[in-house]
């Protein structure tokens, strides 16, 4: 276990502010909660994912490299108080990092990525994908917010996955009108028909 | 509210669809002889659902029994009960009450009088349960935010989120596996709250009654069909991306029976309700040009 944040990210002392940017965002990638939802590993993740955030954060302190990259979102003016905001969401005070999102006037597609990103995590899905989804209109080249959305997809994208797999486990279904008279069957029980569709 | 959460049953061996049905022939057994026969109009499939839970995470079986109801006079049924069957009835119960209550001040006063058949049902129900104070809280967390002039889909779906939350994991034994359900319990609530919003969005806009997601995504009559395009991909994405949360802490939930049915339900069942839901509307379109 080491304290120096240049080993933590795997990056030399004299690397460029887009190397260290890179090597974050390879890790953070890597170790993100959403990974991991419901993976035994997910608390070790959890620890990683700050930890690597932590050390991005000082050496970005530590140059005071202002670190809106090349992606170019011109300065909002408000970039001091995002690191903070970026600091929160790793240590998952979210309530803290939403308060911050919320009294800034700035509506730059960082501060839709960073809210998208608290709702996120709090489970409150639907403002979540709807403010990444903002971002990235705004930003299309922007490859956080790329990665952001494509962990949302592919999160939808397991789940078919998991059901295409049940389905093809259960052998062929059966044809269209027993399984009308089968799903009727159960709508029947207790003669309570509740159900618009039976 | 009620009627979401449902199998799949072309995908069920005929072994499974006995069991799902004698869990929900259980629980309209169960209210029948506590509550009155009156009650088991109210049952819905989201009861058996939490019948099947329960025993699956706390490792009951049931008790089996068969013989014949009032609906079906001729062919036996099975009847699996048990503690289970008679918490999902009183859940039921509670919820069918509410909800009449809602539809009192939403619709029409006439609901006062299913309403009242229902109360002494309700009282004794709420005496039955051991989380009446969480449940009744809830709900009434969700009546406020529903009427607080600040609400979102999201921070009304969080009650709800709460709600089944808390109903699927109160009577989980084990600390661990309550955790587990208390998240799925979350996602799955907050699934049902935002696909009964999506389902009911064009007679809420019809009838003016309150629905957050006209509000959150500015969906107006004139441009309704416009408007619920803009929105699709967002709520499809979200809605997806909760069921595999759901299916996430299902999964890491320790199932002793029932699994096969319950991953029907979460996998294939809650997959086709989402589905079906969403495209709703895209259909009425391609049939239905006319203005509202």
């Amino acid at each position: 276990m080491t304290n120096d944040p240049y080993e933590i990210l795997g990056v030399s002392r004299n690397a460029s502010p887009a190397e260290i940017k890179e090597a974050y965002r390879n890790l953070a990638k890597k170790y993100h909660p959403d990974r991991y939802s419901g993976n035994p590993l997910s608390g070790l993740a959890e620890e990683k994912f700050k930890e690597v955030t932590r050390a991005y954060e000082e050496i970005k302190d530590k140059a005071s490299y202002t670190g809106n990259g090349k992606s170019g979102h011109a300065a909002s003016g408000r970039a001091g108080s995002y690191e903070s905001v970026r600091r929160l969401i790793a240590e998952g005070r979210y309530d803290e990092a939403d308060q911050i999102l919320d009294s800034s006037r700035d509506r730059s597609a960082e501060w839709y990525f960073l809210r998208g990103t608290v709702y996120l995590n709090r489970g409150w899905l639907l403002q979540g994908v709807q403010y990444i989804q903002t971002a990235m209109r705004m930003d299309p080249s922007n490859s956080e917010y790329k990665a952001a959305y494509s962990r949302i997809s592919s999160g939808g994208r397991s789940y078919r996955d998991a059901g295409n797999a049940y389905a093809a486990g259960c052998g062929s279904p059966c044809d269209c009108c027993a399984s009308l008279i089968c799903a009727d069957c159960c709508c029947e029980c207790c003669g309570g028909d509740l159900i618009g569709c039976c | 509210m009620f009627g979401y959460v449902r199998a799949n049953s072309c995908f069920m061996d005929e072994q499974d669809k006995t069991a799902y049905k004698g869990y929900y022939c259980g629980i309209c057994k169960s209210m029948k002889r506590r509550y009155g026969i009156h009650t088991t109009l109210t049952l819905s499939y989201e009861a058996a659902f939490l019948s099947l839970i329960l025993d699956s995470i706390n490792g009951n079986s049931p008790t089996r029994s068969e013989g014949r109801c009032h609906a079906h006079m001729l062919k036996p049924r099975l009847f699996l009960s048990g503690a289970s069957a008679d918490y999902a009835a009183d859940i039921n119960v509670i919820l069918a009450y509410k909800s009449l209550e809602d539809n009192i001040v939403d619709e029409s006063p006439l609901w006062r009088i299913p309403a009242a058949l229902l109360k002494p049902a309700f009282s004794s129900a709420l005496k039955n349960i051991t989380n009446a104070e969480n449940v009744l809280s809830d709900l009434n967390g969700l009546s406020i935010e529903e009427r607080s002039g600040h609400c979102t889909t999201d921070s009304a779906a969080h009650f709800s989120g709460r709600l089944i939350g808390g109903i699927l994991s109160a009577q989980i034994h084990d600390k661990t596996a309550a955790s587990a359900l208390y998240g799925m319990g979350y996602q799955l609530g907050r699934w049902i709250y935002i696909i009964d919003a999506f389902d009911d969005l064009l007679q809420d806009l019809k009838k003016k009654r309150f629905n957050p997601l006209v509000s959150d995504f500015k969906i107006k009559k004139e441009s309704f069909y416009s408007d619920v395009e803009r929105m699709q991909l967002i709520v499809e994405d979200s809605l997806f991306l909760t069921l595999e949360h759901i299916r996430a802490g299902w999964e890491s939930a320790k199932a002793h029976i029932n699994g096969r049915i319950i991953s029907n339900i979460i996998l294939l069942g809650l997959k086709k309700v989402t589905s079906d839901t969403i495209s709703k509307y895209r259909q009425e379109e391609t049939h239905d040009e006319r203005p509202l």
